[in-house]
């Protein structure tokens, strides 16, 4: 038994350190100059000077990237949640005598998520700028959200509609027996009865249009304007000169993400298991 | 009751997402379709181009070597992430102090940006200024130092391995609840009759979890078909074009410098074709599981 749990430590071990490896040798970098980099790429930095990181803040725009990062992945996530939780409403209740109805919607969007994103980048290019006269066009940061809301149909369908079929029935049917109106209903009644799925999908949502990068690359042409992951792939060439700032730019982007994944770990891990099982 | 019985108000909730649906995703489809039978380049009109996009899909060399770097990626994943999944799925799945620390470090990359990951990795495999190298280098081991990336041949295999990197903590989650499923007397049952930890583990754990690992096999295929952050980050498919995946050679085609939009529509048409039949092959394949 000892020595078994020998080898089970040893193991842990060992894949934690090829899991972080990648994390702590960015650190180790951040610290390094050019030279150093490119003339000892295992050598350990000279001195640890936390000064650089204030200085690539003040060079590089973090603050815009955060702030455009933030609103588009806010407005996904509010609009996502707001159209997936009517229709998937509509598919999991309101369909007494139209069953086949109910469930020819449900697969329809299921169906979405076979629809590959690079099969469909020139229509949805030409669709943003159709919308240009909204203000919600191509190199904006408006004309974003609405297709990443579009492409949390397949899974905020998935999740709700499962959510809301294991509310038992007589809860409805009691509250509007007692003339509660059908709206009502829905967001003092049925909303707090699926919190857990309302909260796993309230991340995944933030948490998809925040790392998405395909779309953005595509609608995004301005630096002002560009998201977190968009600006990043860019960080290679803006900083050419200084392959420290482009590590010490990815770990001040990455620092928020991980203590909003520390505080959020038990619904992030739970929830992508539920669906990667049932999807 | 009523109000469940009346169908516009049934429409009306399905309304905002039927619109989404369609402006997002059903057109485009269609209208993908349809580019692949034209001439559709950036500042020219657009014209009727009849089957030339085909033609020219045959005769471009370029294609075949991406969809062979895609094969290399996604078969690569599927040999790395399956066993390495199933082995840290069985180690977290023992109860051990620091158990759930470990877990939240091997789930850390799948939540990030993958370009930024990638980002990272830029300098553990980059061939000059990479740690790998370097690494080797300086423990006397310099002849097993290789062009990882941006080389002749190597640059799709190292994308396996940082993708299996990135994706190995949802894999092994999904096998931590497939094992919670099992019942734990099978295991006494099979301890009472005599047998070891690998015969437990080979007669009884891999059959019982043959379910859960199809559905990792369709994820691995799905996205593996599907990789481009990484190559892009790494090589954005040179030199020369020899480490284009089929999804970078779409976006190269379509948004670089030929931004040809009708012959990527013809390529993308590949991908969606493999997606589709494979999605539509696991949802058969799910509802006859529900169905037992």
């Amino acid at each position: 038994m000892k020595v078994s749990r020998v080898f089970l430590y040893l193991g842990v071990l060992l894949i934690s350190a090829i899991m972080l490896f990648p994390f702590l040798w960015g650190v180790v970098l951040s610290f390094k100059d050019n030279f150093g980099i490119f003339n000892s790429p295992t050598s350990f930095p000279v001195k640890w000077d936390f000064m650089k990181y204030v200085d690539t803040f003040k060079k590089s725009h973090i603050t815009t990237l955060f702030k455009n990062s933030l609103i588009v992945a806010t407005v996904t996530t509010i609009g996502a949640l707001f159209i997936n939780f009517l229709s998937s409403f509509a598919i999991a209740r309101l369909h007494h005598r139209h069953e086949a109805m109910g469930d020819f919607f449900y697969y329809m969007f299921l169906m979405a998520t076979a629809v590959p994103i690079f099969a469909i980048l020139y229509p949805i290019y030409q669709v943003t700028m159709a919308l240009r006269p909204l203000g919600m066009g191509v190199d904006s940061i408006m004309g974003l959200p609405w297709p990443y809301i579009a492409g949390s149909i397949p899974f905020g369908t998935l999740v709700f509609v499962g959510g809301l079929k294991s509310i038992p029935l007589e809860m409805e049917e009691a509250a509007l027996l007692d003339g509660c109106s059908l709206l009502r209903m829905l967001f003092l009644i049925e909303l707090p009865l699926i919190m857990p799925v309302f909260t796993t999908l309230t991340i995944f949502n933030f948490l998809g249009a925040w790392n998405e990068f395909t779309l953005a690359s595509i609608l995004l042409n301005t630096t002002d304007h560009f998201t977190i992951p968009m600006a990043a792939s860019f960080f290679k060439e803006e900083f050419s000169m200084d392959y420290g700032a482009v590590m010490r730019a990815v770990i001040m982007i990455l620092i928020p993400q991980l203590i909003f994944f520390y505080i959020f770990q038990r619904r992030i891990i739970e929830g992508m298991t539920m669906t990667g099982l049932k999807g | 009751m009523h109000i469940f019985c009346k169908r516009w108000i049934k429409l009306l909730f399905l309304l905002p997402t039927l619109v989404f649906f369609c402006v997002y995703t059903l057109y485009p489809v269609a209208s993908t379709f349809r580019t692949t039978f034209q001439y559709a380049r950036i500042n020219t009109p657009v014209h009727y181009a009849g089957l030339d996009n085909f033609k020219k899909l045959f005769a471009d060399e370029r294609v075949p070597i991406a969809l062979k770097n895609t094969a290399i990626v996604t078969l690569g994943e599927l040999i790395l992430i399956l066993p390495l999944s199933f082995l840290l799925g069985l180690l977290l799945n023992v109860k051990f102090w620091g158990n759930g620390l470990v877990k939240l470090i091997t789930f850390i990359p799948y939540i990030l940006s993958g370009i930024i990951t990638t980002l990272i990795w830029f300098f553990v495999v980059d061939p000059g200024l990479g740690v790998l190298n370097g690494f080797l280098k300086s423990i006397k081991l310099g002849s097993l130092a290789r062009v990882w990336i941006g080389g002749e041949y190597l640059t799709p295999y190292t994308v396996a391995v940082i993708d299996t990197w990135k994706t190995i903590g949802f894999y092994s989650v999904l096998i931590m609840a497939g094992l919670k499923m099992i019942p734990k007397e099978y295991y006494e049952a099979a301890t009472i009759d005599g047998a070891s930890q690998p015969q437990k583990t080979w007669y009884l754990t891999i059959p019982l979890l043959r379910e859960t690992l199809k559905i990792c096999v369709v994820y691995v295929v799905i996205y593996g078909i599907q990789t481009f952050q990484t190559i892009v980050v790494l090589t954005a498919g040179g030199p020369n074009y020899k480490s284009h995946v089929i999804a970078t050679y779409i976006y190269i085609v379509q948004w670089g410098y030929e931004r040809n939009f009708g012959y990527g529509s013809v390529v993308a048409l590949i991908m969606f074709i493999a997606i589709m039949g494979l999605s539509i092959g696991f949802l058969s394949l799910t509802r006859r599981r529900v169905e037992n």
